[in-house]
């Protein structure tokens, strides 16, 4: 974590020198796909924020590469037996991206988000069990999003994120008790939807 | 064998409360740890049983402890845990309790140390697992299982002078003609006890 935030400054400082700065938000719906999970899996209601800094060069038009800082809160539902175990994983990550603007109002970007888990907490039914130990420490995820401005300097967006990495590393145990071994599972999949307000007006008047 | 408790020289007993990180995986039991985190479970049939561990007291046994007893002629260990069995997690409301008889007469174990990385195989008659079933008390004695415990960890915690770390894995059947068909899979336990003498 220290280091992902050692390589933010080191990133954003020569960038926010010619960059477009913007402060984003929103929710984020989110999922996983499994193998191994037992249940059934439903979607988890979270949130995001963060800040961006995109380059605002216009002779590299219509391409712009860019870097968001962002904390990102989502998880899924596993439910078994009518019982609800809800995972809620909170990360906080850097997410290079290369955004294109073919047209004044829409851009699309691609990147990866990559980001350390703060925390992950488990509930079970209507019992907050606590913090759990259970997912690696980071995780990798391709991101696409698109983006429409609404009117100058609020934008719109939806965004995809694709969990690269699993979460879970786990050594499993068969029901006669002996380990079977190493089991890998748990990747992410995340639609958000927030508003990215360009903050160049506000601080052009500072 | 015939089990005579009437002298235990060696109790071993959980100290403090439980911390259920639940199982990646299937999230009703707790995750198999090496840590002390004084929890257990399986399930019983088709239903979920949890143990996460309180402080033991003599006068309240309908507790979620471990126990560990040593006979003094050394020829048996008996390993007890007390849980709650439900239909789900929500409903974990009956107590029963899991034990465990191991015919020590050819191992001659005779410390906590000595348990770790055996595999006690449970044949149904000299080494058994056991349901201890408070709506079903009948068969506390006769119907045993045959199954497996293995004992991963046992380990003393350093810089302590009587606190043990127990860890380790289980499953059996209980398949008898005359007893209640129980199938008892996915065993886990995780328990930091401390060495406390009992004689009577």
């Amino acid at each position: 974590m220290q280091l992902l935030v050692w390589l933010s400054i080191f990133l954003l400082l020569p960038l926010g020198t010619f960059a477009q700065f913007s402060a984003y938000g929103g929710i984020t719906a989110s999922t996983v796909s499994k193998e191994y999970l037992v249940g059934d899996i439903q979607p988890q209601m979270g949130y995001h924020f963060g800040l961006g800094f995109q380059v605002s060069d216009s002779s590299i038009a219509p391409f712009y590469p860019g870097i968001r800082l962002e904390a990102v809160r989502n998880g899924y539902i596993q439910e078994i037996e009518s019982v609800q175990h809800v995972i809620r994983l909170s990360y906080f990550g850097i997410a290079p991206y290369l955004n294109y603007t073919p047209l004044e109002r829409w851009s699309t970007s691609l990147g990866v988000f990559i980001g350390g888990i703060i925390q992950a907490r488990y509930r079970q039914g209507a019992q907050n069990i606590g913090v759990t130990e259970n997912y690696r420490e980071s995780d990798i995820r391709l991101q696409g999003e698109i983006e429409w401005q609404v009117y100058e300097p609020v934008n719109i967006y939806l965004n995809y994120a694709h969990g690269l990495r699993d979460l879970v590393k786990y050594a499993d145990i068969d029901e006669s008790g002996n380990f079977t071994g190493t089991i890998r599972d748990v990747k992410i999949r995340a639609i958000s939807l927030g508003l990215r307000v360009n903050m160049a007006p506000f601080l052009s008047k500072l | 064998m015939k089990l005579t408790w009437a002298i235990i020289i060696l109790g071993v007993l959980t100290s403090c409360g439980g911390e259920f990180i639940p199982d990646p995986l299937d999230p009703r039991l707790p995750r198999y740890s090496e840590e002390g985190k004084n929890t257990a479970g399986c399930f019983i049939n088709s239903e979920v049983w949890q143990a996460i561990g309180e402080a033991y007291s003599l006068a309240n046994s309908r507790n979620q402890y471990l126990q560990i007893t040593f006979t003094t002629d050394n020829n048996t260990i008996g390993i007890n845990i007390g849980g709650y069995q439900g239909k789900s997690v929500d409903s974990l409301n009956t107590y029963v309790e899991l034990a465990f008889i191991i015919d020590n007469r050819d191992t001659k174990i005779q410390s906590i140390n000595e348990l770790e990385g055996r595999t006690f195989v449970l044949d149904g008659d000299q080494s058994f697992g056991r349901i201890i079933d408070s709506r079903d008390f009948f068969q506390y004695d006769i119907c045993r299982g045959a199954g497996q415990l293995h004992i991963r960890y046992a380990s003393a915690v350093p810089d302590t002078n009587d606190e043990y770390i127990i860890a380790g894995t289980f499953s059996f059947s209980v398949d008898q003609p005359t007893c209640r068909t129980a199938d008892v899979r996915s065993g886990r336990f995780d328990y930091r006890v401390n060495i406390s003498p009992i004689s009577n």
